[in-house]
């Protein structure tokens, strides 16, 4: 275990020196790894499955929404953050299990779900038609494409700040791409001001392989084998300090980012997906707010 | 998606429902008038299918001196909940009969117990309100009448389901193949995004879902009946006896009557139900004061005068002191055509629900009367699948999602569980007159009526506080 945790702190440092120099142009194939793919692939029958393998993804999604909607709520700016009438973009949306809510929410003008494997955005789609009101409201859309393929609003364009989105959800995604601070950055590019990235991942700690990989995917098989690999979890604090880093002033734009909060959570077996525990132990939900 | 049909959501639309509700009884009446009190749920398109007339509660023009012989006794968490949906303000005060004490005995060894209010650390509050069901019915329907006009629940009564089945309909634009598809009597088929079950013991909706119930039936009827007593008692006090053959319970009513809930053999039910009605009287007054053997005694007599003679005599010999605190006012008179009686059982459900469906009330478990649950249990379901369902609207979830469904049943299971299992044990603990289990649960009854804080405990969970 020493050696795996010795080779991803090295591959850290690369990720967190990659910010800088990697252009969306080469990320755009990539942003998403194949084995990755394959192995969500492969998922993509039972997804919607309440009680297959993706039970611990519908379980979470009603902490996922509360923490959307009350951190709206909380920290909303009066003259920038709109309340309702939202336009939100879904990062690797899978089968559609948060996209969907989201899109049934009145508070919702328009979601567009994005994901990379054709077999689970087929599951999304099918899975819409059950349900009239998303056919008829036609507030949902799925697109097969990564994020890197959407058109970004030129940086300092003023009037363009209605082709951006005022919410982009990134759940349970950074863990799973080659180069997350790349998705990152251009997920900033989509947000307009007032607007917000909701992100959750895994804190890359002993206990967090305890609990997501060793029970989680070995002993419990609550999980399917291979949906986490440990080196790719972020931390909490390298999360945070990334917007710091490059995003509390963009040098010539006037753009800057404020993480406003992070919570950990854990699953308690019986009760389910609960806000408890330190935010850089295990799994944890992040919020950043663009203020101009 | 195949080959196109030609035929869309919108040809059906006026058949799709969010919620169905299959039963019109107290539960599924509640859950409706809920839906639509709620702000969060109060949009939502909702039908209610009941198999029998709801014109009798509709159109419910009581006399003061009659009352329905189903008469439930209605808990101050029922009864707050009822108040909470706007419901509570259309039952008719002058039918309802508050009561705050609780006189409880042994028919075998004369063990007593009281329970009154002030040991809830609530002097002067109700233990329970009796009314009759058809107040509770004809208050449900009336709150529902008074919804906005495009807003109201599409009420199908004499209309029986028919059948249950997925969805079928072929359409280009939306698969509503998970979505229940109601057959009504009346030909048309409901599509329901939630179908809720409050179609009582023997729930067609359960069926559907495949839902196990498991339980056993008491091998008692409860018999009831309206009764007018010798005098208005002013202490608002319920009775009961537990004689081996099981409990005799007398609950006030407004206006010196009484509800009569009986339980005991099916054929001893059928011996009091062809009884002259006032042999019948003296038997209910001989059940609360009399010894067991004379009571085995006038069981077997049929002769009024002779059974009147009987119990005058042995009545005779009780010693006088502390009558009123003892025994219930004397029954004189029991209203015509109220009499009836019901099997008892009980049953309790191993999940509530399923993929688009949940069950509430006694579709979901069914208790013995002996501790005026079964009605007020419903009612906890209603108020904790609201909860549920008002918090899916407002995270967007679907309303029909097994996930969020859960929660339901995990909220409910357990509490249901312990009452049910609390009243099951009861029912078999006094129904017995081996010697050393009466001396057993009287000796229990004694340390319980000796304990302030175990009452307590008890009156809190049966009162749902
Ligand atoms: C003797 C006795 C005394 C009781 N005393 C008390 C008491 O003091 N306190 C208390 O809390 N509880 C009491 N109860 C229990 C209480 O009456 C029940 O628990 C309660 O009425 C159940 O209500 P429900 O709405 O769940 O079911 P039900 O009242 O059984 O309603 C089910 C409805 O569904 C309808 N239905 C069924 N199948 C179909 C179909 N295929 N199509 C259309 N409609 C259908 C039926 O017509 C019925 O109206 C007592 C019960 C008995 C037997």
């Amino acid at each position: 275990m020493l050696g795996t945790i010795k080779h991803s702190s090295s591959r850290l440092c690369q990720t967190t020196l990659r910010l800088t120099s990697r252009s969306h142009s080469t990320a755009s194939s990539s942003a998403f790894s194949p084995d990755e793919l394959a192995h969500f692939n492969a998922l993509a029958s039972s997804w919607w499955d309440a009680n297959g393998p993706s039970r611990l993804l519908h379980k979470m999604n009603p902490l996922r929404t509360s923490f959307i909607f009350d951190t709206i709520d909380a920290y909303a700016l009066p003259s920038k953050t709109r309340l309702s009438g939202l336009k939100m973009l879904d990062v690797g949306c899978g089968g559609g299990i948060l996209t969907e809510a989201l899109a049934r929410n009145p508070r919702v003008e328009s979601v567009t779900g994005l994901d990379m494997s054709e077999q689970v955005l087929e599951i999304a789609k099918k899975h819409k038609r059950q349900d009239p009101k998303l056919v008829m409201e036609q507030k949902l859309d799925y697109k097969l494409c990564s994020l890197f393929d959407l058109p970004v609003p030129e940086a300092a364009a003023e009037g363009k700040d209605e082709q951006r989105y005022d919410v982009v959800t990134m759940f349970e995604v950074l863990e799973h791409v080659p180069d997350p601070s790349a998705l990152l950055e251009t997920a900033t590019k989509l947000v307009r001001p007032g607007g917000w990235i909701f992100a959750s991942t895994v804190n890359r700690t002993a206990a967090a392989y305890l609990t997501t990989i060793f029970v989680g995917e070995d002993l419990l098989r609550m999980v399917p084998k291979g949906t986490h690999s440990w080196s790719k979890y972020i931390n909490e604090k390298e999360l945070r300090e990334w917007f710091i880093e490059h995003k509390t002033s963009v040098p010539g734009t006037g753009e800057h980012w404020d993480v406003v909060t992070s919570k950990g959570c854990i699953y308690i077996p019986f009760v389910g997906w609960e806000f408890c525990g330190p935010r850089d132990l295990g799994n944890y939900f992040l919020a950043a707010r663009r203020l101009s | 998606m195949g080959s196109t049909t030609g035929r869309k959501f919108s040809d059906i639309q006026s058949d799709v429902y969010d919620v169905v509700i299959v039963g019109g009884g107290v539960s599924g009446l509640t859950l409706a008038a809920a839906l639509k009190a709620s702000p969060y749920t109060s949009a939502l398109k909702v039908a209610l299918i009941e198999g029998m007339s709801l014109a009798p509660a509709t159109k419910w023009d009581p006399s003061p001196d009659q009352l329905s012989n189903r008469v439930s006794s209605i808990t101050p968490a029922s009864q707050a909940f009822l108040q909470k949906i706007g419901v509570w303000d259309y039952v008719y005060p002058e039918r309802v009969r508050q009561y705050d004490d609780m006189r409880v005995w042994d028919g075998v060894s004369g063990a007593r117990i009281q329970f009154d209010s002030f040991q809830l650390d609530a002097a002067g509050a109700p233990m329970a309100y009796m009314t009759e069901n058809l107040n509770l019915q004809q208050a449900l329907l009336e709150s529902l009448a008074e919804a906005p006009g495009d807003n109201q629940v599409k009420i199908f009564d004499s209309t029986k389901v028919e059948q249950i089945t997925n969805s079928t309909d072929q359409l280009d634009d939306v698969d509503l193949s998970s979505w229940p598809a109601v057959k009504l009597s009346n030909g048309s088929t409901l599509r329901a995004r939630l179908l809720i079950g409050a179609d009582g013991v023997n729930s067609p909706v359960r069926s559907y879902a495949g839902i196990e119930s498991r339980g056993w039936d008491y091998g008692q009827h409860g018999l009831v009946a309206t009764l007018t007593m010798e005098w208005d008692d002013r202490q608002d006090i319920a009775w009961q006896r537990f004689l081996p053959t099981g409990p005799i319970a007398l609950l006030p009513m407004p206006g010196g009557k009484a509800s009569l809930v009986w339980s005991t053999t099916p054929k001893l039910a059928a011996h009091l139900k062809s009884l002259d009605p006032k042999a019948f009287c003296t038997l209910v007054n001989a059940a609360f004061r009399l010894e067991l053997a004379d009571l085995n005694y006038l069981y077997t007599r049929s002769d009024p005068e002779e059974i009147e003679a009987e119990f005058e005599w042995r009545d005779g010999m009780l010693p006088m002191e502390d009558e009123g605190a003892k025994f219930p006012v004397r029954v004189v008179e029991v209203q015509e055509n109220t009499r009836a009686s019901f099997p008892l059982r009980m049953r309790h459900c191993d999940s509530y629900v399923a993929p688009r469906v949940a069950l509430v009330g006694d579709a979901a478990h069914t208790t013995h009367p002996l501790a005026g649950q079964g009605l007020n249990l419903g009612q906890g379901d209603v108020a904790s699948l609201m909860s549920v369902i008002e918090r899916a609207v407002v995270r967007g979830a679907d309303i029909g999602d097994e996930v969020v469904l859960q929660e339901y049943w995990a909220e409910r299971y357990p509490a249901n569980h312990v009452m049910l299992g609390v009243v099951d044990k009861l029912q078999k603990l006094y129904c017995t007159d081996s010697k050393p289990v009466v001396a057993l649960r009287s000796a229990g009854l004694e340390v319980v009526a000796s304990m302030d804080w175990i009452k307590k405990l008890i009156m809190k969970q049966a009162t749902g506080i």
